[in-house]
């Protein structure tokens, strides 16, 4: 294969792995991401909202819900049950030391990205 | 027997084969392990029988460091001495409170757990506790209500305590002391000097005096200083007629590595659903033992953080209450241990203990200071009454304490986020990892350690192994100043137990 052949392959490769995943991140509503369910179930709105708001101090650049939505949903295998798969997410930090204290909470870095979006999508 | 010193004879000389110097928990403890033995045992005690203003006044002194409770009214000075005012708890050390841990300056014991496992056994029932078992498994079987939190990897780890009614040795234990042929006790006999031969190597007499204007001399074979962490360190800095520097104080280590637990509130663990958590909670005079959260060892060297636990208060009731701090401010010594007397009595009936389910607990951290130079007990220029130098406290934590505080909650909260139900929030001075200052609240327990420390080099210690002051051939230090460590644990099973060892050890 001559070189042109070959950088015109790999382009068009390239594309056709690279469009479907853009598509898809443009088509995540961060909407379906759910609140957090032990926060949401143990504090008040206010509460949950203070630490997602304490968590975007934190990383600022996860201001954009869409950005954070695709850090929550990234590796979604089309799961169905959003709860349970996040519930099973936020044990498996846990269990990894995936872990971060915001603003005093010492949460798995999923519930606490959720935390954020809530606060995102509630302003 | 007892003597009253104020109705002997001025000048009195008394001689014994051992001389105690103070009629505390450990003063009391090593006297009757001589009853019935043919060595005459002089127990001298400063105060009475009972409370007096005037004689607590002899315990006065500065502070000066972190904020620290009066030092007026943190031991009590009669018969019995603080166990007049203590809450009961017991737990002896962990492994590694002995180990030497790198992370922690001249940490280290001349004695391994192993050795005082012996005598903790010995000291459970001078404490009025129950058999020497503290392991969880045991005290679950006897209460099938104690259900353990579901910590499973092992990191985080049940501790368990044991309660004294609490003893009160002045109380429990007068008539066994004053009954007692060989042991002869004074009472207003004050130490106020301690004096050794020309080589001071050895020490040949101590001077005791009281308001009446009565000076006497009391000589031995052995003498033992048992006066708490404060006062004994006062007493040698302060016997320096034939040492400038005080008695076995050349290397300048008396009185300092002052120790304290900090206990103070560090975070709540929220749950999902209410739970009583019966293993961690206590009532007053009822319960018999309860668990409290410890890290494991692994753990702590992985982290490089001191030993601690943390005990849980429903959350509703731990938000009313002060902290130690502003509690425990009084100097009056009667007015303390009568107000810490009564938060615990007065809340006890005697039934058993039933516990509501709540559903957020605050954390509370007893964790042990990394001893510190700087934390000191020193001579004041003022005098007391008696004409001795008063003993001044400069208290002083290190960046360890905290950093352990922020990472014990930190593991806490990721195991319990394992079990999916229960998080940990962290108290607001823990936010910031960088951040080394103090709350106004930061307190401690009461719990006086470290100022005639254990070890082997005379540079860093004051007592050898077996509570021998170095270079004296037959002076001994006993209670929680000789630890070399403070601990997880409130000290007073491990002084009794310690105490214990030396009587053994003077009888041999």
């Amino acid at each position: 294969m001559d070189r042109r052949l070959f950088f015109r392959n790999s382009a068009v490769l390239s594309a056709a792995l690279l469009i479907p995943w853009l598509n898809s991140c443009q088509n995540i509503d961060p909407a379906t991401v759910p609140a957090p369910d032990f926060l949401s179930h143990t504090l008040d709105k206010e509460s949950l909202q203070n630490i997602g708001k304490a968590y975007l101090r934190q990383f600022p650049d996860h201001q954009e819900p869409r950005t954070l939505a695709k850090l929550l949903l990234n590796d979604d295998a089309g799961a169905t049950d959003l709860k349970t798969y996040f519930n099973e997410r936020i044990r498996k930090d846990f269990e990894e030391g995936n872990t971060t204290i915001v603003s005093g909470w010492v949460l798995s870095a999923t519930e606490a990205r959720q935390a954020a979006l809530f606060t995102l999508l509630n302003k | 027997m007892h003597i009253d010193a104020r109705k002997l004879e001025n000048n009195s000389i008394i001689e014994g084969d051992i001389c105690i110097i103070g009629a505390g928990a450990a003063g009391i403890s090593m006297a009757l392990q001589f009853a019935g033995s043919p060595l005459k045992v002089i127990l001298l005690e400063g105060g009475g029988f009972e409370y007096e203003d005037r004689l607590q006044d002899l315990y006065a002194g500065k502070a000066t460091g972190q904020p620290y409770f009066p030092l007026r009214s943190i031991r009590l000075h009669y018969f019995g001495g603080t166990t007049g005012h203590w809450a009961g708890f017991c737990a002896p050390f962990d492994e590694i409170d002995f180990e030497k841990r790198d992370w922690v300056p001249l940490s280290g014991w001349p004695v391994s757990r192993q050795d005082l496992d012996p005598y903790y056994e010995k000291a459970q029932p001078i404490l009025e506790l129950g058999p020497y078992n503290y392991d969880p498994a045991f005290w679950m079987k006897q209460d099938p209500a104690m259900i353990p939190l579901p910590f499973t990897t092992g990191k985080v780890r049940n501790k368990i305590w044991q309660f004294s009614p609490p003893t009160r040795f002045g109380k429990k234990y007068k008539d066994a002391i004053v009954g007692t042929k060989n042991i002869h006790l004074y009472t207003y006999a004050n130490v106020t000097d301690i004096k050794a031969n020309a080589s001071v190597n050895h020490i040949e007499e101590v001077t005791i005096k009281n308001f009446y204007g009565k000076q006497h001399t009391v000589k031995a074979r052995k003498f033992v200083l048992a006066t708490c962490s404060v006062q004994n360190a006062r007493l040698l800095l302060a016997s320096n007629s034939q040492a400038p520097k005080g008695l076995g104080n050349d290397n300048e280590v008396v009185g300092r590595h002052f120790m304290e637990h900090l206990e103070m509130k560090a975070g709540e663990l929220w749950f999902s659903k209410p739970d009583a958590l019966h293993m961690y909670m206590w009532a007053f005079n009822t319960t018999k033992a309860r668990a409290e959260l410890a890290i494991a060892p692994e753990l702590q060297r992985e982290h490089k953080i001191l030993n601690g636990t943390s005990s849980m208060i429903p959350l509703e009731a731990a938000r009313n209450m002060k902290p130690f701090m502003e509690i425990w401010e009084d100097e009056n010594g009667e007015g303390m241990a009568k107000k810490m007397r009564t938060d615990t009595e007065e809340r006890a009936d005697g039934g058993p203990a039933e516990f509501k389910p709540f559903n957020a607990f605050q954390l509370f951290m007893r964790i042990e200071q990394s001893p510190n130079p700087n934390s000191r007990i020193s001579l004041d220029t003022e005098k007391d009454e008696l004409g001795v130098p008063r003993g001044k406290l400069h208290w002083e934590l290190t960046e360890l304490e905290k950093k352990s505080i922020r990472k014990i909650h930190e593991i806490i909260g990721t195991e319990a986020g394992k079990w999916g139900a229960a998080r940990v929030h962290l108290f607001d001075y823990l936010h910031d990892e960088k951040d080394t200052s103090w709350p106004s609240f930061t307190g401690g327990g009461w719990h006086h350690m470290g100022t005639t420390r254990m070890g082997t080099d005379p540079k860093t210690s004051v007592v050898d192994a077996n509570c021998k002051v170095h270079g004296i051939d037959n002076l001994f230090v006993a209670g929680s100043s000789c630890f070399a460590t403070a601990g997880a644990p409130n000290p007073t099973l491990t002084l009794v137990a310690l105490s214990l060892r030396l009587a053994d050890h003077l009888k041999a």
